[in-house]
């Protein structure tokens, strides 16, 4: 332990080892040591360490330069190429489903809109599944319907539904068959989903609301 | 406070760093012998004893490697031993990922028997190697960049990433525990 009150001077004993003090300060603390035996000899015992510590490895100077010079070389050669962003291996999938999802979409209001005109400016659409409710009158919407406009009111127990039961999605009596497919589009209205189709960008950010209807016995909506 | 002392017809660092920016690979070399042995020198003080030139030469490279980056907010020099110092660090982790030796909180332990220490014969010197070791992992970094490097305490602070007052109270009291422990 040193009982120096200089702490400045003693701050500085290293920089005066290493030659890092300018003119003046290096006289001022040379002044102090050689006044001081403790900055004195604590500068003795720095003087020591440094000794002490001083061997380094060899390392092979040229070896290193070579090396450096070596990975410039390769920076230069390399084309200057910003690394690609690794993609999430689920997000094209999700575009994906997204899209067909919005393509159902609109789809449904092609059909739906299709039907509203039909439903305006001529007979009623035909809704609800092959087996209308009680007391409609069945008017087939789309061709394939064609059939089922002979189909009674109240099927006999003989009668066979169809092996597929078609989905309803409509309100009332009037509504829209979601079973119809593209191919029952007009020219028309294909055209207008297709244009609709080409305008889709976006990517919703959450799955949709599920929409439900509800179904009355009958296999009408309420 | 001044540079460390370096004859006239040496170019500094900062004219070097121009030189090999227009092409000139001479200037690499010039400054890899300038710096390599201290590196060494602190790369071996923080126990990376094995591989202490792979470690100088990966400093050198990366620190060449973005030497356009390099604004000279600090001296190169300061700059060479940060990276080697997070170099050895990195180095030090790995190590203790893969289960090995060195543990994260001796990374820079020096072993009594290593090989350096065995080559040491004259026993002042082994026990001044003895007082640096009893040190913390951060007094003995301090205390060597201050003492053999002759680092001020503001370059100290940048390389080891702590303040230049927290540095010189680190200086002082790894010289109060060296005192202590050479009795």
């Amino acid at each position: 332990m040193t009982n120096c009150p200089r702490d400045d001077v003693r701050d500085r004993l290293p920089d005066l080892l290493n030659e890092r003090l300018d003119a003046a300060a290096r006289a001022e603390v040379a002044r102090h040591v050689a006044s001081c035996p403790e900055c004195a000899a604590e500068l003795e015992l720095l003087r020591s360490m440094r000794s002490a510590l001083a061997p380094a490895p060899n390392v092979d100077v040229a070896r290193i330069a070579a090396a450096v010079a070596a990975s410039r070389g390769a920076r230069a050669s390399s084309p200057d190429v910003r690394p690609l962003v690794p993609r999430r291996p689920a997000s094209g999938a999700r575009r994906i489903a997204w899209r067909i999802a919005a393509a159902f979409v609109v789809a449904a209001l092609g059909v739906g809109s299709w039907a509203i005109m039909h439903r305006q400016s001529g007979p009623d659409v035909v809704i609800g599944d092959h087996f209308p409710a009680p007391g409609s009158k069945p008017v087939a919407a789309a061709p394939d319907f064609a059939a089922n406009q002979a189909t009674p009111a109240h099927p006999s127990p003989s009668a066979k539904p169809s092996a597929s039961p078609q989905m309803v999605a409509s309100t009332g009596h009037r509504g829209l068959v979601m079973d119809g497919g593209v191919n029952d589009l007009s020219d028309g209205d294909v055209r207008m989903l297709l244009q609709s189709l080409d305008s889709l960008t976006a990517i919703p950010d959450a799955d949709p609301a599920p929409v439900t209807y509800p179904i009355d016995d009958g296999g009408g909506v309420r | 406070m001044t540079e460390p002392s370096r004859t006239a017809e040496e170019p500094d660092d900062d004219a070097l760093i121009a030189r090999w920016r227009s092409g000139d690979e001479r200037a690499a070399t010039l400054l890899v012998e300038r710096h390599a042995t201290p590196l060494a020198r602190f790369v071996a003080g923080l126990g990376e004893r094995a591989e202490v030139e792979e470690v100088v030469q990966d400093t050198f490279v990366r620190a060449f490697g973005s030497l356009d980056g390099f604004r000279g907010e600090s001296s190169l020099r300061t700059w060479l031993f940060t990276i080697a110092r997070n170099l050895v660090r990195d180095r030090a982790r790995s190590r203790k990922g893969r289960r090995d030796v060195v543990s994260l909180e001796e990374w820079h332990a020096v072993t009594e028997h290593d090989a350096l220490d065995t080559a040491v014969a004259d026993e002042t010197e082994g026990r001044m190697r003895r007082a640096v070791q009893q040190l913390t992992p951060m007094q003995r970094e301090v205390f060597t960049l201050r003492v053999t490097e002759g680092m001020s305490y503001k370059e100290i602070a940048a390389v080891v990433a702590s303040t230049e007052g927290a540095a010189r109270v680190h200086y002082h009291n790894a010289m109060r525990a060296i005192k202590e422990f050479l009795g």
